[in-house]
């Protein structure tokens, strides 16, 4: 698998440092940081980003926004997107998937738990493309 | 019916040793035709033999995909058991990292209401810092989306107040809610053994069932460490206050700490 870059989008310091570490499970990736969904979308525009990871509960603009904006964009419909959030509610995590996330975690976030995600939601996308 | 031999050093003798000779050298010639014939890798394998070798490459390739799905399902399989234990390792990481990165009590404050909300999954709480008189705790942080019950607590008073008075945490392993009177867990912070401050978590998110051990690892790491971080902050400010709050200052806290000893030049002059 080539190094790929994660955007992770979280305002908590905290989850931003916990996912990224997490992350490091995937050699060689990149990962950039992001505080809130118009944080990510700057960012967007001066990097390829080839997976985001993003919390719902956020100032400015919230995930779910977030999620509505890039799966309505031609060039970055496909891109693979993990939700994350506190609420572990039915009907949040309904609404996640609604716009197109790929799966969604509850926080407090497993870093086993993040990493599994990760790789069933690049198998299942390998899985379609062959 | 008689049977007539040859007689004997007649001419019979001879032709029973020619044929007998005859016989022999056919044999070896066989044999050897043989031995060419088993060793040529292309000729033709009888029916019943092809169909058994086919088989028993079919049960070798079996076989090496038996072993590797095995050696996978052992690798999966201690991946699961040590992921709890890489999961505890990244939490302790993550939470050290921020409680010891504050310099202020602000930021130390903050840091710790992360650690409950993203790390522990706790939905409400409150965090308490010992009063000036050591008899009372007041409240300086929560997490709590209404009013709190009670501000100040009296040391020994209910739940919270034991801890506070004993310094030993409190957990409840079985429980996902409880109250103010009636807290899921209750953390001291200590620095020295010195009490400092105490949690007090009520609530945790619903995705959250219970408390875990892992938690548990967690809170003993916030009970001896969030303690110094809010004493080094303290110092701080109290140092920045007497020095006019001017950031320059605290190079020169550094520079008198290793002239009084406390510092790593303290160490060194100490040794020599």
């Amino acid at each position: 698998m080539k190094p790929m870059t994660f955007l992770v989008v979280e305002d908590s310091p905290t989850m931003r440092h916990l996912i990224g570490f997490a992350l490091r499970h995937f050699s060689g990736c990149r990962i950039i940081e992001a505080v809130d969904g118009a944080d990510a979308l700057r960012r967007m525009a001066y990097d390829k980003i080839d997976f985001v990871l993003t919390d719902i509960n956020m100032p400015i603009m919230d995930g779910l926004k977030l999620v509505g904006l890039l799966r309505s964009n031609a060039s970055t419909s496909a891109l693979p997107i993990v939700i994350i959030t506190t609420e572990g509610a039915e009907e949040d995590r309904k609404r996640g998937l609604a716009l197109g996330a790929d799966a969604y975690i509850p926080k407090p976030v497993e870093a086993g738990l993040l990493v599994r995600t990760v790789e069933n939601v690049l198998r299942e996308r390998d899985a379609v493309r062959a | 019916m008689s049977r007539k031999h040859p007689a004997p050093g007649g001419g019979g003798d001879t032709r029973f040793a020619d044929a007998l000779t005859c016989l022999r050298q056919v044999y070896g010639d066989l044999t050897e035709e043989n031995r060419i014939l088993r060793e040529d890798p292309e000729r033709p394998v009888p029916p019943g033999i092809a169909v058994q070798q086919q088989l028993e490459q079919r049960i070798a390739r079996l076989e090496s995909e038996k072993n590797d799905l095995q050696s996978r399902l052992d690798a999966a399989q201690n991946s699961r058991q040590a992921a709890p234990q890489q999961d505890l390792l990244t939490n302790l990481y993550v939470a050290g990292y921020h409680i010891h990165r504050a310099v202020d009590l602000q930021a130390v404050l903050t840091s710790v209401k992360e650690i409950l909300l993203n790390l522990v999954g706790a939905e409400t709480f409150a965090i308490y810092l010992l009063d000036g008189d050591g008899a009372t705790l007041t409240q300086v942080a929560d997490e709590l989306g209404s009013p709190p019950a009670a501000t100040r607590i009296p040391l020994g008073e209910g739940i919270m107040g034991v801890v506070a008075k004993t310094g030993i945490s409190y957990f409840d392993g079985d429980r996902q809610a409880g109250d103010f009177h009636n807290p899921v867990a209750c953390v001291p912070l200590k620095a020295e053994e010195q009490l400092l401050g105490v949690i007090q978590i009520h609530r945790l998110f619903i995705q959250k069932k219970k408390l875990t051990s892992q938690d548990n690892e967690l809170f003993t790491l916030l009970a001896e460490t969030v303690g110094a971080a809010m004493l080094t902050a303290m110092l701080r400010r109290r140092y920045l206050q007497s020095a006019n709050g001017t950031a320059g200052h605290w190079g020169d806290l550094i520079r008198e700490a290793a002239v009084a000893g406390d510092g790593p030049l303290g160490g060194e002059r100490g040794q020599a």
